[in-house]
């Protein structure tokens, strides 16, 4: 029996040395902080959601409500809408971020002259800050304001009348959004877009390039596959960014004229921070964090599929 | 026996009776007006609690950021109180309000708002009565009328002290009309003047509705006459709708009246106006609609009643002097007679906060700023943004020479027929199913009558969601009060 | 006719670096040329030039008559194998090999035909339905071949094709390629910077250093006579003994050095090496240990199986080598005495390092 204790504690003394233990402190820190800055208000958001609480009555008067919060969210038309027109501005928005990011880092990758110029002209929009943002483009959306001077020799020459309402129009309004954004963010995908360009292996380039192989080819057979996980990257990281967009409907349109602007986000600021409706907000939010967690990680199981293609390659 | 029993009795009725009048007597602050009595009551507080710079904080629409800080400094010469401010946009502060009342922090002690905050605010405990405190500050509210004096209480207790008389009203361009004057009065039998009816109205802003490059009355229009211009915004558009319903929105047990043929009429009356409107009407609220009225780029204006003063001081107005004030003009409501609503567009007051560490010292500046002589003043500032409201403000020189003397004349009558937007917890949430729908039939996409039906189902709705019991307590609280001038039809 | 002629080929990057100084060179059609030299000598940018991927400075190019200089690479009708292979990640071996056929447009039955019998040649058959990343760097060595070889280039360009492969793989890689030489018949153009590889498989090297040429010649011809001392100690293992010294002619040649005097034949000396500081270069199969010259210690030992390399050292502490049989038996500390095998000794200026003659 002693001896067993003996045994013990040496390999206790052993195990100790070997500073196992104080190895797992710092993992347990950053879980336990991870635990705290996720976990919490995770739970508390839920916990919330399932009470009966507005706030113009006081937190002791909430009442356990089941899932009715759920039920008022998912049978709300205006929540879908919402839903439906966060889902159009997002993904016209990313598209086209996609589309421009991708042509203007083609044009910039090469090296030229005033290329670092250039570069970091394009990528002064997304230093900017979203109200700032927001605020100049109320100006140049003004009927009267400098967009529809520039685009009046194409407006009129299409025959629509050259001050678009680009604010209180329910469509044009919907795309000044669309731009504003677009323009904001193109600089992201551009950015990514070019470190995608900068790390594609030259030696491909030449591979394809003595094999016969013209720019048209080389582009979409060696080029755009592998910058695959660039786009994937981008369309992930842009997509979250533009399901909560928010900023440019409250400074340009506050969701108007109507609600043809009304993204989610929005629903959700009115509902909680205009209503009081704050267990139906927790709700609504659950629900949208299920929503798009579940696209995201889509997103990213197709990155990791595509990119373990191209990272096995580069390891060999 | 019996008789020293009453003499008993009735001598310390009699010695109970001076008593308490005398104790009653003492329980007032001393002071002939109401600025005295807030300053000496101030004053007593900071005694009796031993205070020592006293220090209060001010939630503050930051419209006001320029205006309010001389009465600030003001009150703290009289009283030694400091009154710090922080500012935001009135879009924000419901929230800040509601953020309060989960927090509890005490970190204001007046709040500045409109009174529509009141019944949200006062649910969730945040806003500390003040029946008590007026008991001992004795304030003054003669010559307010009562559609506004009622927006001050909610569910029978008191909560804020309105400055600000601003109902809409409506403002036509005199210069025009005049010029039209002959050519109107062939066609219609009468001058141009003030509408009658939103029919009326309407009738004008057809008439006067004129294209860029067209010549009329001698007038050359360089630029296109917009026949009229109006709030038509979602977060606006409530605040009007009330003036075309002419009649209370709910019966006695909270059920819309809005999907009826009256609310159907005032739906049609409210939206079809709109084709004289800048075809960006919808998406515009106050910092488009001013600029634009200023350019004289429209015919009529149905706005808060600041527009006219801006219009005529702004040195960038085309039409300063050629403005005609109005009074809202009347609709055919439900009981079938015409009348006149001004709804209480917005108008700021001023609130203490229950959670406030000195909530009495509190009320005590807001008596002393919005009582009959600084309230006035501050009327009369011609850096605020407080709009005439009392009877003495129609005698007052500087609220004259600040507001002009029509615009004053008018907006005094039309006081009479002012109405406090909906005081029932919840009403951002009604007010929101109305814009919205509003905007859906003004956008073409759905019928006059469609929107009621929605309307109705929406509000049903949310006062489920509240709870029916509760609201309806406080809707007939609310119509008993006055806020809406119209009481219950008999026979519900 | 697939010859390679370069005329005063020149290529600077920015105005300091010229990375190739004028290279002449030609390259006659089947010929397996190997282009050797240190690392940054300019060997891949000369082979860039060929290939089109660099423009020269200055100089022409010309593939049989053709001037290529502005020829797209896809154009000059060559095949190229890249160091790191640089095969299509995200195509299967059948796709990378069919690649050349594909972007001509080729019919789909052709390209299935070719691309089977490239892939028998190649021994690779069995992958072509998998990724490059699931091939072995031997495997990938010849899908890498194989894509190259299916156009029927009449030049096939490689630059340090082996190098990515382990010691083994590659002597049986070069055996390989110098069967796949045979067989095609096509000009080769081979850049490596291992002196072994370039013996072995060459008809003829260039040798580079500093982006100039040093010699062009056969194999035994650069290791028989080198043109300087830079040649010289580049090629042979162990690297060729340096001895400064000089050849005084009191009479019999006497070759003198800091360390040693060695009585030399007379004819065996150039007239111009006669009076002046030399460097006498010796390979170690030319050092012969026996009983006369001059004396020295054996230092280290060094047995390769059938031969034995003694380094020894004599008044100083610069070691020479030389190569014995592995019979004789040699342990440090022993006293032996050297001399130079009269047909193996190369001087060379000490002051510019050229061959004397
Ligand atoms: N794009 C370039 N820009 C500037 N200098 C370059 C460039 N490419 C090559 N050089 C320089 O030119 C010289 C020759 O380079 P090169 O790549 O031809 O050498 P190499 O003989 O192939 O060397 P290695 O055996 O290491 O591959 C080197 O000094 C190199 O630094
Ligand atoms: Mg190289």
């Amino acid at each position: 029996m002693a001896q067993a204790t003996i045994k013990e504690r040496k390999s206790l003394s052993a195990w100790l040395s070997q500073e196992k233990v104080f190895r797992l402190i710092p993992f347990i820190m950053v879980e336990a902080t991870f635990l705290l800055l996720l976990a919490v208000p995770f739970i508390l958001t839920i916990y919330i959601s399932l009470l009966k609480w507005r706030a113009n009555r006081p937190f002791e008067q909430a009442y356990f409500h089941g899932l009715l919060n759920y039920v008022r969210v998912l049978t709300t038309e205006d929540f879908w809408w919402a839903l439906g027109r966060t889902f159009y501005f997002a993904g016209t928005a990313v598209l086209l971020e996609l589309l421009f990011g991708f042509l203007l880092a083609m044009l910039a990758y090469r090296q030229f002259r005033g290329r670092r110029i250039y570069i970091t002209i394009f990528l002064v929009p997304m230093m900017v800050v979203p109200v700032v943002g927001g605020y100049n483009f109320s100006m140049i959306y003004i009927d009267s304001g400098p967009l529809n001077q520039i685009l009046s020799p194409i407006t009129e020459a299409m025959g629509i009348n050259p001050r678009i309402r680009w604010l209180s129009h329910p469509i044009a309004a919907q795309w000044a959004i669309i731009l504003a954004d677009v323009w904001q963010w193109t600089s992201l995908t551009f950015l990514i877009f070019l470190s995608g360009f900068a790390a594609l292996p030259q030696q491909l380039t030449n591979a394809a390039r003595v094999l016969g192989a013209n720019r048209w080819q080389i582009f979409w057979k060696i080029h755009f596959p592998l910058l695959k996980p660039a786009i994937m990257i981008a369309v992930i990281i842009r997509s979250m960014e533009a399901l909560k967009l928010f900023d440019l409907s409250v400074l340009l349109t506050f969701g108007g004229p109507g609600t043809s602007t009304e993204t989610i986000a929005f629903f959700l600021w009115r509902q909680v921070w205009q209503f009081n409706k704050y267990s139906f907000g927790a709700a609504a939010s659950i629900l949208l964090l299920f929503m798009f967690g579940a696209l995201i990680f889509y997103g990213i199981y197709l990155l990791v599929r595509e990119r373990s293609i191209v990272e096995e390659e580069s390891m060999r | 026996m019996k008789r020293i029993f009453l003499a008993t009795m009735i001598l310390m009725g009699i010695t109970i009776f001076v008593a308490s009048t005398a104790m009653a007597a003492m329980m007032v602050h001393p002071g002939k007006t109401v600025e005295e009595r807030a300053i000496n009551g101030a004053k007593a507080y900071i005694k009796k609690h031993n205070l020592k710079n006293p220090t209060q904080t001010m939630l503050l629409i930051s419209l006001f950021k320029n205006s309010q800080p001389k009465y600030l400094r003001e009150w703290k010469k009289l009283t030694g109180v400091t009154m710090k401010t922080i500012q935001y946009g009135y879009t924000d502060i419901p929230a800040k309000i509601m953020a309060e009342a989960v927090a509890k922090t005490g970190q204001y002690d007046v709040i500045n708002h409109f009174p529509y905050v009141i019944p949200d605010a006062v649910g969730a405990g945040t806003l500390q009565p003040l029946d008590a405190y007026m008991a001992k500050g004795k304030p003054d509210f003669t010559g307010i009328d009562s559609g506004l004096l009622a927006q001050q209480t909610y569910k029978g207790k008191t909560y804020w002290f309105i400055l600000d008389g601003d109902h809409i009203a409506l403002f036509l361009r005199s210069d025009i009309m005049k010029a039209a004057a002959k050519d109107y009065k062939a066609k219609f039998g009468k001058e141009p003047g003030c509408p009658d009816t939103m029919a009326e109205w309407e009738q004008m802003a057809k008439y006067f509705h004129t294209k860029k490059g067209e010549t009329r009355w001698g007038m050359k229009f360089d630029q296109p006459l917009y026949g009229a211009q109006a709030y038509r915004s979602i977060n606006f558009s409530y605040r009007h709708f009330p003036a075309y319903m002419g009649g209370l929105l709910f019966d006695k047990n909270m059920k819309p009246t809005i999907n009826s043929p009256n609310g159907i009429r005032a739906i049609k009356e409210f939206t079809s106006i709109v084709k004289y409107m800048p075809p960006d009407v919808q998406g515009w609220g106050t910092p488009q609609l001013y600029p634009h009225w200023g350019s004289g780029r429209a015919f009529s204006f149905m706005s808060f009643p600041s527009a006219m003063g801006y219009a005529n001081r702004n040195p960038k107005s085309k039409i300063s002097g050629k403005q005609l004030a109005c009074p809202v003009p009347a609709v055919k409501g439900a009981s079938g007679k015409m009348v006149r609503r001004a709804p209480q567009a917005a108008g700021t007051g001023y609130m203490v906060n229950s959670h406030g560490k000195h909530p009495e010292l509190a009320y005590y500046f807001i008596q002393w700023f919005t009582g009959p002589t600084k309230g006035d003043e501050a009327i009369a500032d011609p850096a605020g943004f407080w709009d005439p409201m009392r009877a003495s403000n129609l005698t007052n020189k500087a609220v004259l020479d600040k507001h002009t003397e029509p615009f004053v004349k008018m907006t005094m009558k039309n006081a009479k027929n002012a109405i406090s937007l909906l005081m029932i917890e919840g009403n951002y949430e009604y007010f929101n199913v109305l814009d919205k729908n509003m905007a859906q039939v003004m956008q073409g996409n759905i019928s006059a009558a469609q929107a009621a039906k929605n309307v109705e189902k929406g509000w049903n709705r949310i006062t489920d969601d509240i709870g029916r019991k509760e609201q309806i307590a406080a809707w007939r609280a609310s119509v008993a009060s006055g806020a809406y001038i119209d009481k219950f039809a008999p026979t519900n | 006719m697939a010859s390679i002629t370069l005329q005063k080929l020149v290529k600077k990057f920015g105005e300091t670096v010229t990375a190739v100084a004028g290279v002449d060179l030609d390259v006659s059609d089947g010929e397996f040329m190997v282009v050797v030299g240190p690392s940054g000598c300019g060997k891949t940018t000369t082979l860039n030039m060929i290939s089109g991927f660099e423009e020269p400075t200055s100089g022409t190019m010309l593939i049989g008559d053709r001037v290529v200089n502005h020829l797209e690479p896809g154009d000059r009708g060559l095949g190229m194998v890249f160091q790191d292979l640089a095969l299509f990640p995200h195509m299967t071996v059948f796709e990378n090999i069919a690649f050349g056929l594909r972007v001509d447009k080729t019919a789909d039955t052709e390209v299935k035909e070719r691309v089977s019998k490239v892939a028998t040649t190649m021994k690779i058959s069995h992958l072509l339905t998998k990724k490059p990343a699931q091939c072995s760097g031997g495997e990938a060595q010849r899908v890498a071949l194989a894509r190259t070889i299916i156009t029927e280039p009449q030049v096939l360009l490689m630059d340090e094709p082996l190098s990515s492969l382990d010691a083994k793989l590659r002597i049986e890689m070069r055996t390989e390629l110098k069967r796949l030489h045979e067989e095609l018949k096509s000009t080769f153009v081979y850049v490596t910077h291992d002196q072994a590889e370039a013996m072995t498989m060459a008809d003829r090297i260039m040798v580079m250093e500093s982006g100039y040429v040093q010699q062009i010649d056969t194999p035994l011809g650069i290791y028989r006579k080198p043109t300087n001392q830079f040649v010289g100690t580049f090629f042979g293992q162990p690297t060729m003994n340096i001895i400064p010294g000089r050849i005084e002619n009191s009479g019999s040649s006497n070759f003198v050095s800091e360390q040693f005097e060695l009585g030399i034949a007379p004819d065996s000396v150039p007239g111009s090496a006669l009076g002046k500081d030399i460097n006498l270069g010796v390979r170690s199969e030319n050092v012969t240990i026996g009983d006369e010259g001059a004396s020295g210690e054996v230092r280290l030992i060094e047995p390769l199986g059938d031969e034995t390399l003694v380094f020894f050292s004599c008044g100083n502490e610069d070691f020479l080598v030389a190569k014995v049989d592995a019979e004789r038996e040699f342990s440090p500390g022993d006293n032996i005495r050297f001399s130079f095998q009269p047909g193996g000794m190369h001087f060379f200026d000490a002051e510019s390092g050229g061959r004397l003659e």
